[in-house]
């Protein structure tokens, strides 16, 4: 029940730093986004949880907030891995690329990338979170 | 004396009517032909001839005996002489003497004649006049010898004649015309001279009879057919037509005659103006005052040949100078003995300027040379090949770019196609075959082996002449050895290259830095902001609003350096800018709330023009972003609404901007310094005094311009132009 007052049931954030991971679950818990924000710190361990999960959707996160720079595996080398995923997780979920980046570069590949459903700067705001949960849901 | 009896009109009609035609004849000779020598002595044979005709007319219808004789004397003169003439005239027209002879045998020829003359008239023997059946009074010429030498000397001098004229006439070969004329000549005297050898020598003096004096009559046709064959094969030679001297007279050469005791004798009118001499001086000058002498070899030189001429008689041509009124000149000289009478009496200088042609050709080689060198220094060759006789020319540097020494081997298409790279080789000639074919310009690149070590690359160019019927006459064209350069070329790309990737390489180092100074910012704006949202408490939501300003002040600090790298390193990137949509982008992002006034600035667009603006947007963003933010920073406390005002207005050239606000303003003290880097004009300041230093570099980079108007508290504003580039639009 209170689940309903929340727009999505589960996101998941990955992202290595932890002030921005807490940052993130603060808003998307705060102001009603998100039920539960399944925390991931590295891009690795995500994909393992959502091959793990790939057939049971009440444990996939409807929303994925990806980060691009982290070590090992950047945001898009998890992208090409993600692609391989069963298409019960591709279908289910979306992901949202996040940011702090200005490299024109990055920009040119978010765009050509149809996975990523939305991208914001950081730091996450509430405007922002907001303008894009009702983007994603449409 | 003066009566006559006509027995019948005939015999006086047959004499008195060629008379008349001989005058006539006469007259015209004198009007219609020219006056040589042979002419003349033509028109004293003719007038001669017209004498002995009324000599004999009179005398046959003279009364008497003594009235016949009497005109015979009068007129004898005429027929005693006729022989001499007619050999001079034969003599003159067959050439058969060389005029140096003539003052020779011309009185060996009359002299006899006077002698005759002389004893007919004085009677030394009796003159037998007798009536002659149907002819009236006619002389026997056959009882004194005197009497009959006189008759065969002049059919002597007559048979001469003719048998001189009939050998000349056979002797010509090639010039039909001359044969025409010497024929008619000679049939003219052959008529006349035989039937009067005939009648009046032959028969009364050897066989006794009565003679028939026809000879007169028989006259006129020799001057009659004379007349036509010299008037209508008119051809006589310039020595016949003019007098010499006025010929060289006028011509445009140097001529002048020096003795062999080196005076000068004659000088034609061009010598006399060209050395600046009057007629009456030249015998006196020293003839050696016209030559130019620059060495004693020279002067010895023309001495030498002064004695050949003298001595051999040699001819000979050299190039000398002279001097003349224009200085110094150089002529081909010309010297000519002149041989009469089998000694050199003078020696003919005949002398042609050649100063100009000797000046060009002097000027061609030079300017040959100056190519040579020009085609050396700079490694190009000329080439030229002539396609309808297979001839290639080269230049010196074209033979040297293929490894030959100049002029090694006569070059052909085939020799040329050798030396290329076998590589090449079938691209080239396909080239060729095209140009040849479609007459148009052509360059190509190709490699040339030099020889064994060396393998150089040539650029040859050329082009295709063609003649009014669009036959190819001939190719033409450079080639030029382009190794160094290329080598310089493919050096500079990779230079470039290797540039082009450091500059990426630099790019992408500087957007990792800024990152990762970036990322730590917005980690620590984010949680100020958590907790900025959890405490409601004053003092502590104050410090966290300052610790949110440094931290924002950071961050703007490192975008504008980042901006600032960007302008200086990247390139433009021209495409179609939409304002409203830059503008909308910088507002939605800035803090509209200005330090200073906590009231909202409002920011007016105005945009005006229908007209493409193409430039880089990126630069055209910063430099708004930066005008706009300034503005709403430095909106003035006092102000009951604070406004920004983007006034932009855009024709083909250029975009104008205006940015106006009603903030503090800026001191003119400070217009220049406002856009130095780091600098801030105002205590108050809270910016990084980058922005407009970075405003200018953008639009110095955009080639445009920025100028500001302001009152301190006024407000401002800034006036940017920049100008529009969408010819150039590669977006």
């Amino acid at each position: 029940m209170a689940e309903n007052l929340y727009r999505f049931s589960k996101a998941m954030i990955i992202d290595d730093s932890a002030t921005d991971r807490y940052i993130a679950e603060y808003y998307l818990r705060k102001f009603f986004i998100a039920a539960f924000v399944i925390a991931q710190s590295s891009a690795i361990e995500a994909l393992k949880y959502l091959k793990e999960f790939a057939d049971n959707p009440d444990e996939l996160p409807e929303i994925i907030f990806l980060d691009i720079r982290m070590p090992l595996m950047d945001g898009f080398e998890f992208l090409r891995e993600y692609e391989k995923l069963p298409s019960s997780v591709l279908n289910y979920c979306n992901v949202v690329m996040v940011s702090s980046t200005i490299d024109p570069d990055d920009h040119e590949r978010i765009k050509e990338n149809h996975f990523i459903k939305y991208f914001i700067n950081k730091p996450l705001n509430k405007e922002k979170l907001l303008e894009l949960s009702a983007a994603v849901k449409a | 004396m003066f009566n006559f009896t006509l027995q019948n009109p005939y015999s006086f009609l047959i004499a008195f009517i060629p008379a008349l035609l001989s005058f006539t004849l006469f007259f015209y000779i004198l009007f219609a032909l020219p006056r040589n020598k042979l002419v003349n002595v033509f028109a004293l044979l003719t007038f001669t001839g017209a004498l002995w005709q009324i000599s004999d007319s009179f005398q046959r219808i003279a009364d008497t005996a003594n009235a016949a004789d009497f005109w015979d004397s009068i007129f004898s003169i005429s027929w005693i002489f006729i022989g001499p003439l007619c050999l001079h005239f034969a003599l003159l027209y067959t050439r058969a003497i060389k005029s140096n002879y003539s003052r020779f045998y011309i009185p060996f020829l009359y002299a006899p004649g006077f002698l005759f003359y002389a004893l007919y008239e004085m009677h030394y023997y009796e003159h037998i006049f007798q009536p002659i059946p149907f002819w009236g009074w006619g002389n026997f010429h056959n009882q004194n010898p005197i009497d009959i030498a006189q008759v065969y000397w002049v059919s002597t001098l007559v048979i001469l004649t003719l048998v001189l004229l009939i050998i000349y006439t056979l002797k010509i070969k090639n010039d039909k015309l001359l044969k025409k004329q010497s024929l008619l000549i000679t049939i003219g005297l052959g008529i006349p001279a035989v039937i009067g050898i005939v009648t009046q020598a032959i028969f009364p003096i050897i066989f006794h009879l009565a003679p028939i004096p026809v000879t007169s009559t028989f006259m006129v046709v020799l001057s009659l057919t004379t007349v036509i064959a010299l008037k209508k094969y008119k051809l006589f030679s310039v020595s016949d037509l003019m007098q010499n001297e006025t010929l060289i007279d006028s011509m445009p050469i140097i001529v002048f005659s020096v003795s062999t005791e080196k005076r000068i004798t004659y000088m034609n009118n061009f010598a006399l103006k060209t050395f600046g001499l009057n007629k009456k001086d030249i015998s006196i000058i020293n003839v050696k005052k016209l030559f130019n002498f620059e060495t004693i070899e020279e002067e010895k030189q023309i001495d030498a040949i002064f004695e050949s001429a003298i001595t051999d008689g040699e001819i000979v041509n050299i190039e000398f100078t002279l001097n003349t009124t224009e200085g110094k000149r150089n002529v081909i000289l010309s010297c000519n003995p002149v041989v009469n009478n089998k000694h050199v009496q003078a020696i003919l200088f005949a002398a042609r300027d050649i100063t100009e042609l000797k000046r060009s050709h002097q000027l061609l080689q030079k300017r040959e040379a100056m190519l040579q060198e020009a085609q050396k220094l700079s490694h190009i060759g000329s080439w030229e090949w002539d396609i309808l006789n297979d001839v290639v020319i080269w230049t010196d540097e074209l033979y040297r770019m293929f490894g030959y020494q100049p002029g090694e081997i006569p070059i052909k298409y085939e020799t040329y196609l050798d030396k290329i790279h076998i590589e090449d080789r079938e691209r080239v000639n396909n080239i060729i075959q095209r140009a040849y074919l479609d007459h148009q310009h052509f360059t190509f690149y190709h490699r040339v082996q030099k020889n064994k070590e060396t393998e150089v690359i040539v650029y040859a160019r050329g082009e295709v002449l063609v003649d009014k019927n669009n036959n190819v006459i001939r190719m033409n064209g450079t080639a030029q050895d382009v190794t160094e350069l290329k080598m310089k070329e493919d050096m500079l790309k990779r230079q470039n290259e290797e540039l082009q990737k450091i500059n990426t390489e630099l790019d992408k180092f500087v957007y990792s830095v800024s990152h990762d100074l970036r990322a730590p910012l917005t980690s620590m704006l984010g949680i100020v902001e958590i907790a900025e949202e959890e405490t409601e408490a004053g003092d502590m939501h104050r410090l966290l609003q300052l610790l949110k300003s440094n931290i924002k002040k950071l961050d703007k600090f490192i975008l504008d350096i980042l901006d600032h790298s960007r302008n200086a390193r990247m390139e433009i990137k021209n495409e179609e800018i939409n304002f409203v949509e830059i503008i909308n982008s910088i507002t939605e992002s800035l803090n509209y709330k200005s330090s200073l006034n906590e009231r909202m600035v409002e920011v007016r667009t105005n945009i005006q023009g229908n007209v493409r603006f193409c430039s880089d947007k990126n630069r055209v963003a910063i430099v708004l972003n930066n005008l706009i933010s300034n503005a709403i920073k430095y909106a003035d406390p006092k102000a009951i609404n604070p406004f920004v005002e983007i006034k932009i207005s855009v024709n083909d050239e250029v975009a104008n901007i205006v940015v106006e606000d009603n903030g503090i303003g800026i001191d003119k003290a400070f217009y220049e310094k406002i856009f130095e880097m780091f600098y801030r004009a105002s205590e108050n300041s809270t910016g990084s005094g980058l922005g407009l230093y970075i405003v200018k570099e953008t639009l110095k980079k955009l080639n445009g311009t920025i100028k500001v108007e302001s009152e301190k508290g006024k407000g401002s504003l800034f006036y940017v132009s920049i100008p529009n580039n969408k010819q150039t639009d590669n977006g």
